[in-house]
C-alpha cells in the first residue's frame, strides 16, 4: 500500500494535474535523447521551489530515489529513471524572474528553455551565450545538470562560464543559495561544482546567469575540401595561428550526403569535408580577419571558400549543420553519438582512427561536430531493432571513446556520462579519482538519493540497494484514484 | 636570516619546511606529516599568505617553489600543463614567443606563483575580457592531505566527465589539497593595444563609461576604475595625466586587431561625456601602469600594523552608491580600486585600528543590504576575529564543512584559514 499512500500525498500537494502515475503517462517520461530507458514510479510537475521541496519530502519518507528531468534532451540518459522512483519534471517552472540589462544579468527558473533566454534579452542586444543544437528544446535546468556547450562555446566558453549563482534543494529538502548576481562570493565555489553534476548533487530551482552583448556582426565562411585530412589540419592551423573565431564546425562526406539529402543548404555533394565558421564581433575588421582565415584554409587545399555576410545566406548554410542530426534518418534508422574530445592538434589522426574503427566493425560513421574545440560527434549508424547492429554500435562507440583518451583527451565534452558513459569513467580516472568523487557526492547527497547510480562506475551495491527497494513497492496502480481532467493529455505533451 | 624565518606567518614559524622538487615528493612529505599529525600550509611565493585567517595550527610549510616545469605546452591546441611552482611571469615570458600568454594579472602577479594565484582565486583587471583562473582552468592535480594524488579535469579545452574538481579548489585557500599541477586554456595575444585614461568630477559621471563598456560587443581588455588618491599613488612613479580636480579615474585598455581597438577607444571616448580629461596614454607609460595595476589598494604581506584591506563584490551598476560608502569617513585616506565591468571593489584604509574597524564595518553593512559579498583581504588577525573574515555566512557553508570534513578529516591542511575549515 506503500505505492498508493506514495501518491495520495503527492496528489495533496500537487492536485490531478500536477502528478503521473499511470502507465501509458510515464512511458513518454521513460527516456530521454539516449538510448537507455527506464520507467519511473511518478512524475510530478512542480511551479515552485516550495514544491519541488514538498517532493523531496515524500520521496524521502517512501525511500524513492529522484531524477529530474528538463525537457529530456539530453544525450547521455542522465534524466532516465532507471531505477524508478519520483521524477522531477521542472517544465512548468519556465518563469523569467528578471532580466537586468545594465548589469548583463538574467535570474530564471529551471525549466526556461534555453533560446527563451536570449528572446528575453535581445529587446536589450544581449543574449545567452551557450548554444546547444536542441536550444529550442533544452531548459536552462538540464544545460546546467550537463554544463552543455554548443558551437559558438569555442569564443564564450560552456555554461560553467554563464552560471553565477544558484539556488538548489539539496536531497534532504533544505534549500541552500550558492554564488550570485556579484562575482566571487567567498567560501568554496560551490556553483562551479554543482554545474555540471548531472543532478546527483542538488536540485537546481533557480539560476542567475550571465547575459552577453550580441556582435554587431557576423561572417560565416563555409570551406570546402577534398578530405577530411585536409579540413582537420586546417582547424589546428586557425587555432595555432591565434585567432579564435566564434564557431569552427566540421561536416564530412557521409553527413554532407545526409544533409544535403534532408535539405538544400549548398554544401557540394562530392565533398571530403566541410568547415562552417563563424567570425563575429565588431564589424572594423571583420572581413579582413575572414579572408585571412579563408587565405589559411586555402593553403590546406580547400577547394572553395565562400564568405556569406548576408543573414539569409548565414542561415543557410548553418540550417544544415543544425539539422545535421535529424537528417541522419535519410541513412539510418538509428545512430549513437559519441561525445570524445582531444586536443585541437589530435583531429587529424583521431578523426582517421574513427573512420577505421567503423570499417572494422562495418558500420557507417558520420562525423558532425564542433572541430573548433577539438570536441567530436562521431554519429554511428545502426539500426535499434538489430540486436546484432546495436552491439556493435556500442562497442565501435566505447572504442572511440578509448581514441579520445589515448590521444590525451576526454570522453565527453557536452553531453554528460549518465547511463551511458559510466563504466567508461575508470579509461580516465584512478579509483583514487573516483573515490574523492563519491565523497563530494557524499557532501550533498549521503544516501546517494539523487540520481542515483549515474555518472560512476556502476556497482553491484549502487544498483542491489535500488532494485531491493523496487522490490518492496507495489506493482503499478492501473485505476484511478481521481477523476482525470479531460485536458490533461494535452498538457502532457508540453 | 634562517630559512625557516621566511615562512613566518603571523608571527609563528613551522617546525620544518619541505621543499619538494616534484609530485611524488609533494605526497611523500604529506603522507610523512599525517604520521605525524602535522598541520600543513602549502606554500607558493608567499604574496598572498596573509589572506584569510592565520592557520590555527602550523607545523610544516610545504614550500612548491622547486615544482616550476612546464610539463606541456600543446601551441596548436592553446593549452598548457604547467607545475604548480612555476611563476606566472615566467610562464607568460615563455609563451611570448608563441604570440600566446596566460591572460592572468593578479595582485603582485611578479612575483605570484600558478598554484597560489588558483588557492587564493584572486584576478586581476584582464578578468574584464578572459575571465578569472576559474574559467581558464581546465585540469589539475592535486595532492590530499593523505598524500594521494588526485586528478581532475584534463588538456581538453571541453570537458564534462566527472564533477568540475578544479572549480572546487580554486579559491579554497588551499584547505582541501595541495594543488601540484594544473592546465589551462590559453589565448593568442591580442595583435594591437591602446590605453585610455579618463578623470571624472563624480562617480556617477563615470559610470556610463564602465557600464557602455560592460556591454561592449568588441570587449574591452580591463576597465579599472580608481579614485584620487589611489591614482596620486601611480602618479608617483609614473608618468600619467595630472587632474587636480579629479575624484575618479578610469582607465580603459583595448585589445585586438589595430581597427577593433580603436573603435573601442572611439566608443570609450564618446561614452565619456562627463570626463575631465581624455588622454590616450603612450605605449610604454601603459604597459608599466597596468604592470603595477592590480597591486594597487592590495596590501602587502605581512600587512602594516595600522592598516585594512577589503573586497567588496557588488554589482556594476552600485559603483557610484559604493564609491560614496567607501569614502563616507573623513578620518581615514581610502585607497580603493574596482573592476569597474565587474563590481569587484578592493580597498585598503589606513589609520587607528578603532576608527578602520569602524569604517570597514559599516562598509560591510553597506555591501550586505546592496546584496553583496564583504571579505577582509588583508589585516592584522586582531582585525579579521573582530569583524568575521566574510559575510554574509549563508546555509551553504554547511556543505562547504561537509566537503572539507570528506576531503581532509583530520583538518591538517590550513586549518582555520575560513574560519570553518
Amino acid at each position: 500500500m506503500k505505492r498508493a499512500q506514495a501518491l495520495q500525498e503527492l496528489l495533496e500537494v500537487f492536485g490531478p494535474r500536477g502528478v503521473l502515475w499511470e502507465d501509458h503517462h510515464l512511458l513518454l517520461y521513460e527516456y530521454d535523447a539516449s538510448i537507455d530507458k527506464g520507467r519511473p514510479d511518478f512524475v510530478v510537475l512542480p511551479t515552485s521551489t516550495e514544491e519541488v521541496v514538498a517532493a523531496v519530502r515524500i520521496a524521502n519518507r517512501y525511500g524513492l530515489p529522484v531524477v529530474v528531468r528538463g525537457a529530456g534532451t539530453g544525450l547521455s540518459g542522465g534524466a532516465v529513471a532507471d531505477q524508478g522512483g519520483l521524477m522531477i519534471v521542472t517544465t512548468r517552472m519556465r518563469r523569467i524572474l528578471e532580466i537586468d540589462p545594465v548589469n548583463l544579468r538574467a535570474v530564471v527558473q529551471p525549466g526556461v528553455v534555453n533560446i527563451a533566454v536570449s528572446q528575453a534579452a535581445a529587446a536589450h542586444g544581449l543574449y545567452f551565450a551557450p548554444d546547444p543544437s536542441s536550444q529550442k528544446a533544452c531548459t536552462i535546468g538540464g544545460n546546467i545538470a550537463e554544463n552543455s556547450g554548443g558551437p559558438h562555446c569555442l569564443a564564450y566558453g560552456v555554461t560553467t562560464n554563464h552560471v553565477l549563482g544558484l539556488e538548489v534543494v539539496l536531497p534532504d529538502g533544505e534549500v541552500i543559495e550558492v554564488g550570485g548576481a556579484a562575482c566571487d562570493w567567498p567560501g568554496y565555489d560551490l556553483t562551479g561544482l554543482i554545474v555540471g553534476s548531472e543532478g546527483t548533487l542538488g536540485i537546481v530551482t533557480k539560476a542567475v546567469l550571465r547575459l552577453m552583448p550580441m556582435p554587431e556582426a557576423v561572417v560565416t565562411l563555409l570551406a570546402v575540401f577534398d578530405t577530411v585530412d585536409q579540413a582537420s589540419e586546417a582547424v589546428s592551423a586557425i587555432i595555432a595561428d591565434g585567432t579564435i573565431p566564434g564557431a569552427i564546425e566540421m561536416m564530412d562526406h557521409t553527413a554532407i550526403q545526409a544533409v544535403e539529402s534532408a535539405k538544400r543548404c549548398g554544401y557540394p555533394m562530392d565533398a571530403g569535408a566541410v568547415l562552417l565558421i563563424d567570425v563575429e564581433g565588431l564589424p572594423e575588421g571583420l572581413e579582413d580577419l575572414a579572408r585571412h582565415i579563408a587565405r589559411i584554409c586555402e593553403h590546406f587545399d580547400a577547394r572553395e571558400v565562400r564568405i556569406a555576410t548576408d543573414p539569409a545566406e548565414r542561415e543557410r548554410l548553418w540550417s544544415g549543420r543544425k539539422g545535421a542530426f535529424g537528417a541522419m534518418g535519410r541513412l539510418a534508422p538509428s545512430y549513437l553519438v559519441q561525445d570524445g574530445v582531444v586536443p585541437r592538434d589530435q583531429l587529424p589522426r583521431v578523426l582517421r582512427q574513427i573512420q577505421e574503427i567503423g570499417r572494422r566493425y562495418g558500420l557507417t560513421i558520420a562525423n558532425v561536430f564542433h572541430a573548433g574545440d577539438g570536441n567530436l560527434h562521431p554519429l554511428i549508424l545502426f539500426d535499434e531493432r538489430d540486436p546484432e547492429l546495436t552491439r556493435r554500435a556500442v562497442e565501435a562507440g566505447a572504442e572511440i571513446i578509448r581514441a579520445c583518451v589515448e590521444a590525451g583527451g576526454t570522453l565527453t565534452g557536452e553531453h554528460g556520462i549518465g547511463l551511458e558513459k559510466r563504466d567508461l569513467m575508470p579509461l580516465l580516472f584512478s579509483p583514487v579519482d573516483l573515490e574523492v568523487m563519491a565523497r563530494i557526492k557524499a557532501a550533498f547527497n549521503p544516501e546517494n538519493r539523487l540520481n542515483p547510480c549515474k555518472m560512476f562506475p556502476s556497482t553491484r551495491m549502487c544498483l542491489e540497494t535500488w532494485s531491493r527497494r523496487k522490490a518492496r513497492m507495489e506493482k503499478p496502480i492501473r485505476y484511478r484514484i481521481t477523476p482525470a481532467p479531460t485536458d490533461a493529455e494535452e498538457e502532457l505533451w508540453i | 636570516m634562517d630559512l625557516i624565518d621566511r615562512y613566518r606567518l603571523n608571527g609563528s614559524v613551522p617546525r620544518a619546511v619541505r621543499q619538494p622538487q616534484t609530485a611524488e615528493e609533494v605526497a611523500e612529505a604529506l603522507r610523512e606529516a599525517a604520521r605525524s599529525g602535522w598541520a600543513v600550509v602549502p606554500w607558493g611565493s608567499g604574496a598572498h599568505q596573509s589572506i584569510g585567517y592565520a592557520p590555527a595550527r602550523y607545523d610544516l610549510a610545504l614550500d612548491l617553489t622547486r615544482l616550476s616545469r612546464v610539463l606541456r605546452h600543446r601551441p596548436a591546441n592553446l593549452t598548457i600543463r604547467v607545475e604548480a611552482g612555476i611563476r606566472l611571469a615566467d610562464l607568460n615570458a615563455m609563451l611570448a614567443e608563441h604570440d600566446q600568454w596566460l591572460p592572468l594579472d593578479p595582485p603582485f602577479g611578479d612575483q605570484a606563483t600558478i598554484g597560489g594565484i588558483l588557492a587564493t582565486g584572486l584576478s586581476g583587471p584582464l578578468r574584464a575580457r578572459y575571465g578569472s583562473a576559474r574559467d581558464l582552468l581546465i585540469g589539475l592535480r592535486v595532492a590530499l592531505a593523505d598524500g594521494t594524488l588526485i586528478q581532475g579535469g584534463g588538456e581538453v579545452v571541453k570537458n564534462v566527465a566527472g564533477y568540475d574538481l578544479p572549480k572546487l579548489f580554486h579559491g579554497a585557500l588551499g584547505t582541501l589539497g595541495v594543488i601540484v599541477e594544473a592546465s589551462f586554456k590559453l589565448w593568442p595575444r591580442p595583435k594591437a593595444e591602446a590605453t585610455w585614461a579618463f578623470s571624472f568630477s563624480r562617480a556617477e559621471d563615470a559610470l556610463p563609461l564602465t557600464l557602455s563598456m560592460l556591454r561592449h560587443p568588441g570587449f574591452p581588455l580591463a576597465v579599472e576604475v580608481l579614485n584620487a588618491r589611489a591614482w596620486e599613488t601611480l602618479r608617483g612613479t609614473l608618468e600619467l595625466p595630472e587632474d587636480p580636480g579629479a575624484r575618479i579615474w578610469v582607465v580603459v585598455r583595448a585589445g585586438g586587431w589595430p581597427a577593433q581597438v580603436e573603435r573601442i577607444g572611439r566608443d570609450a571616448v564618446a561614452a565619456a561625456s562627463e570626463a575631465r580629461g581624455k588622454d590616450r596614454l603612450p605605449e610604454e607609460t601603459a604597459s608599466a601602469l597596468w604592470a603595477r595595476m592590480a597591486s594597487v589598494a592590495i596590501l602587502p604581506t605581512p600587512a602594516p600594523t595600522e592598516a585594512l584591506g577589503v573586497r567588496l563584490g557588488l554589482l556594476p551598476s552600485q559603483l557610484t552608491a559604493c564609491a560614496a560608502a567607501l569614502e563616507s569617513t573623513e578620518e581615514i585616506p581610502v585607497i580603493w580600486r574596482a573592476h569597474g565591468t565587474l563590481g569587484l571593489i578592493y580597498a585598503e584604509g589606513r589609520g587607528p585600528m578603532e576608527t578602520l574597524l569602524r569604517w570597514a564595518g559599516e562598509l560591510r553593512s553597506f555591501t550586505l543590504a546592496q546584496g553583496g559579498h564583504f571579505t577582509i583581504l588583508g589585516g592584522l588577525e586582531s582585525a579579521k576575529r573582530t569583524l568575521g573574515l566574510w559575510a554574509p555566512l549563508r546555509p551553504e557553508v554547511e556543505v562547504m564543512r561537509r566537503i572539507k570534513a570528506q576531503l581532509d578529516p583530520e583538518g591538517r591542511l590550513n586549518p582555520g584559514r575560513l574560519g570553518w575549515a
